[in-house]
């Protein structure tokens, strides 16, 4: 059956087929496939500097000051961690190792800017167009650009992707224009020093979690109601558990009330006063409380795009607005999960979707069920000092879903082989398997431990066909590792057993 | 003593290499700053067209914003890439820090001024 998306008329006579608005992780993924698939394409991308001044070249928040600096720094500071306890597996050190902010923030820079790079040169080699320019829509198919000297210009297309993410929030207490963000971090000339960080969210604690191991100074994070919230509850208890015993202040139930600078000789210093009265001077003060979608310029409203007002995302079914021709992915797309491989493959399945009717004959294939994006079952990662991985339900999750009694909770503490040679807490870390009591099958996995990331990738490919306690079981572990612990677990919640381990 | 020439536009690329390259030998460089084999082979030219005997060596970052067409029409992918320039048209070229590359072009440069 004969099925336009949107009317799409490929003798349209727009300077462009499809215009990308946003070159991060789902602007290029959809224009670089869009361009393959025969259109013509042009993406837009411009960074208004951060209120500190930040700016950064092609690729969006994940290559600049997202995914890639983060995880870069989170290394850093577990290399930190192996070095202090390497004495205890025999490598002499005098115990006295020192780390250079400078050194660290030059080089990820320099990786970053090697990043840009290679994007305008894979663009230019795809033959996508790319605009460093600043877009907002003045028609339903025009958008005004302004490069960064204010010229402007008009072009246009036959459709549009809107991917243009989002921006950290700042805090609304006086002084909140003190704070940096995310956005300024991982730029930062000097190093951060005593931090205090606001929020409680996975940025929030990321952050506060390599900051204290880079041994920057003391960092106190101001946790307005719970730590990772809408995370599975025994998990995060660890996460906080290991950052207390590194050293990282958590203060709960309160929020900033007043941001003072305070001019200390040559260094700027901020007092922070909190709603439970107490204050404390800190070098920087790091505003992590959440992100708001970059959509205030766009000029959506004018076209009657459907928005949530509250957070600035547009709505969108199957990446497609209330207005046909207009599209949008990743984080500017209202409920769906702020991750980098979602963004890049809403993007690529969107442009071969878009290209389905774009066939010589001018008839239609149908298109199937597995090539639209599925939001369920994607596994993501928290890279606190003790990573979080998790992919499907959480217990809360599990039990507002099916009630408690139709579920199984499957639990482990343990101490991966690696710590028991260290001073740590035991049982630091912990595994859980959320199954439906009816069947078996599985319906969240959770774990916090090392490289927790690299653990559960595989696991939500399982998830994904339909894995069943059982198969879990039946599978041999690799023996000895942190993610056996996750096809041995037996031990339930409801059993009342000690879920802790002891011995080999 | 020689010192690095920096080229910003298509305008002074014509006159430093084109034109140049017509009386004596040019050696290319496109460079970042982000880029440490960039850096490597940015300090051995340095030293070495110090005694030159009338090749040069001109720069580009790939960085700046007039040198885009500069940097596609020699299909730059990677860098650091290198060019030798010779009777105002490119004869050879090498991408990365190849100390053999370079060396081989430093010496048929400072050959071809004798």
């Amino acid at each position: 059956e004969i099925k336009n998306i949107d009317d799409y008329n490929p003798n349209h006579g727009f300077d462009y087929d499809i215009i990308v608005i946003g070159g991060g992780s789902g602007g290029l993924s959809a224009s670089k496939e869009a361009q393959k698939l025969g259109f013509r394409v042009a993406v837009l991308d411009f960074v208004k500097p951060s209120p500190q001044g930040s700016t950064w070249g092609l690729g969006g928040t994940c290559v600049n000051v997202g995914c890639i600096p983060k995880k870069l720094m989170h290394h850093a500071a577990l290399l930190g961690e192996h070095a202090h306890h390497a004495t205890e597996f025999g490598w002499k050190n005098d115990g006295n190792i020192v780390h250079d902010w400078e050194t660290l923030k030059d080089n990820v820079q320099d990786h970053i800017k090697g990043l840009n790079f290679g994007y305008k040169v894979q663009l230019r080699d795809e033959g996508v167009t790319y605009i460093n320019k600043l877009g907002k829509f003045i028609g339903p198919n025009q958008l005004e650009v302004v490069d960064k000297k204010g010229r402007t210009d008009v072009i246009s297309a036959a459709r549009f992707i809107i991917a243009v993410g989002g921006r950290p929030v700042l805090p609304d207490c006086p002084g909140g224009e003190h704070a940096i963000t995310s956005d300024d971090l991982f730029m930062l000339k000097k190093s951060p020093g005593k931090t205090c960080v606001i929020g409680a969210g996975y940025v929030a604690l990321e952050c506060a979690g390599f900051i204290t191991n880079l041994k920057q100074g003391d960092v106190t994070v101001l946790v307005r109601s719970k730590p990772l919230r809408g995370f599975d509850r025994d998990i995060v208890d660890k996460v906080v558990d290991t950052m207390k015993s590194q050293g990282t202040n958590l203060i709960i139930g309160v929020t900033p009330t007043n941001i003072e600078k305070i001019t200390n000789g040559d260094k700027d210093q901020f007092k922070v006063t909190y709603s439970n009265g107490e204050s404390d001077i800190f070098d920087t003060v790091l505003c992590a409380t959440g992100r708001k979608a970059d959509t205030d310029k766009l000029n959506l409203e004018s076209l009657g795009i459907e928005m949530n007002n509250k957070n600035g995302k547009i709505i969108a079914t199957n990446e497609q607005t209330n207005v046909p021709h207009i599209y949008a992915i990743g984080d500017v797309v209202d409920n769906t999960p702020e991750l980098t491989p979602v963004a890049i493959m809403a993007g690529k399945l969107l442009a071969k979707r878009l290209s389905s009717n774009l066939n010589k004959d001018n008839v239609t294939t149908t298109i199937n069920a597995h090539d639209y994006m599925n939001y369920n079952t994607i596994a993501t990662t928290v890279f606190t000092p003790l990573e979080l991985g998790t992919v499907g339900l959480t217990e809360e999750q599990a039990i507002e879903k099916y009630g408690e009694e139709n579920i199984e909770v499957y639990l482990s503490h343990f101490t991966p082989l690696e710590h028991t040679l260290l001073h740590l807490d035991e049982n630091n870390c912990i595994a859980k398997i959320i199954v439906t009591k009816a069947d078996n099958n599985v319906i969240g996995m959770h774990i916090a431990s090392p490289n927790a990331g690299e653990i559960i990738q595989g696991y939500s490919v399982a998830m994904r066909k339909g894995l069943n306690y059982n198969d879990l079981q039946n599978t041999v572990g690799i023996h000895p590792t942190v993610t056996e612990e996750l096809v041995t677990l037996t031990i339930t919640k409801s059993s009342g057993k000690d879920a802790n381990k002891s011995g080999c | 003593m020689t010192e690095i020439v920096y080229v910003k536009n298509k305008d002074e690329f014509k006159e430093k290499v084109l034109e140049k390259s017509k009386t004596s030998p040019v050696i290319l460089d496109f460079y970042a700053d982000w880029c440490p084999p960039c850096r490597k082979l940015g300090e051995t030219l340095t030293e070495k067209v110090k005694s030159s005997n009338g090749w040069t060596v001109v720069k580009v970052n790939v960085d700046d914003e007039d040198v885009g067409e500069i940097a596609e029409d020699h299909e730059v992918q990677g860098i650091p890439a290198v060019f030798y320039y010779e009777g105002g048209e490119k004869k050879d070229n090498f991408v990365g820090f190849n100390a053999a590359k370079l060396d081989e072009f430093i010496n048929k440069a400072a050959s071809a001024g004798k």
